[in-house]
């Protein structure tokens, strides 16, 4: 049986974020900041993020999960600090971090997201 | 409880799985991997469709796609090819990341879920 599927923010490549039977996948989210250090790239991804599911009517206590792609694993510490100060201590998604290069040497940190709406 | 339907199953992984109407495609490479970049994406996006296809579904009903990439040079190459194929009115989520593949001549793999 076909459910309804929802796209925002689509440009000719992508969605940022669709929805199917009340779950919300977003895109590859990145940096606009990329003079910013790792943890002020992550905070503007997770910022980007809230706006995102806000869209959708939903918050980020209700992620399922988010897989976290950085350029260096050294900066690992600055994406958790990042990470701790916006979290919800009582409902963090399952997580992964792994290192890969990103779009540009300057983008340090991307972010996939599945999230319940 | 629904039923979990997998597909084109061999000895360590199922091609595609499909639960509660929602369709996950292993990751997929090209065969032919003397092409570029721009053929290589185009036979996984023709695996694609196959995929969805034997899964009841298509490209108009994706939901998210990561690709995997060994040369974020290369990126244009692979987006050539995804725009001439991606149904432009229903585009899914979608991340592009550099990494290491299977094999050194595996320029590109797709991941894709999709809804039935």
């Amino acid at each position: 049986m076909s459910q309804r599927i929802t796209r925002w923010e689509c440009d000719a490549k992508l969605s940022d974020m669709v929805e199917h039977a009340g779950i919300l996948y977003l895109a590859g989210q990145i940096p606009e900041d990329t003079a910013a250090d790792t943890r002020g790239q992550t905070a503007e991804v997770l910022a980007t993020i809230d706006r995102l599911l806000a869209k959708a009517g939903s918050d980020k206590s209700k992620l399922l999960s988010v897989v976290i792609f950085i350029t260096d694993m050294r900066d690992k510490p600055q994406v958790d600090a990042a990470w701790l100060a916006w979290a919800d201590p009582q409902a963090v998604p399952a997580r992964a971090v792994l290192e890969a290069r990103l779009l540009n040497a300057e983008t340090r940190v991307e972010m996939v997201c599945v999230c319940a709406r | 409880m629904s039923t979990i339907t997998r597909h084109e199953s061999d000895a360590r992984l199922s091609r595609a799985v499909v639960h509660n109407g929602v369709v996950y495609l292993a990751g997929l490479t090209a065969d032919k991997r003397s092409a570029g970049m721009k053929e290589q994406t185009t036979e996984i996006l023709h695996k694609i469709d196959t995929l969805l296809k034997t899964s009841g579904s298509d490209k108009s009903k994706l939901l998210s796609a990561m690709i995997y990439i060994t040369d974020m040079r290369l990126k244009p190459a692979m987006d050539e090819a995804w725009l001439a194929w991606a149904d432009a009115k229903n585009l899914p989520a979608r991340a592009c990341v550099e990494t290491r593949l299977g094999t050194p001549d595996t320029l590109v793999e797709v991941m894709v879920v999709a809804a039935q």
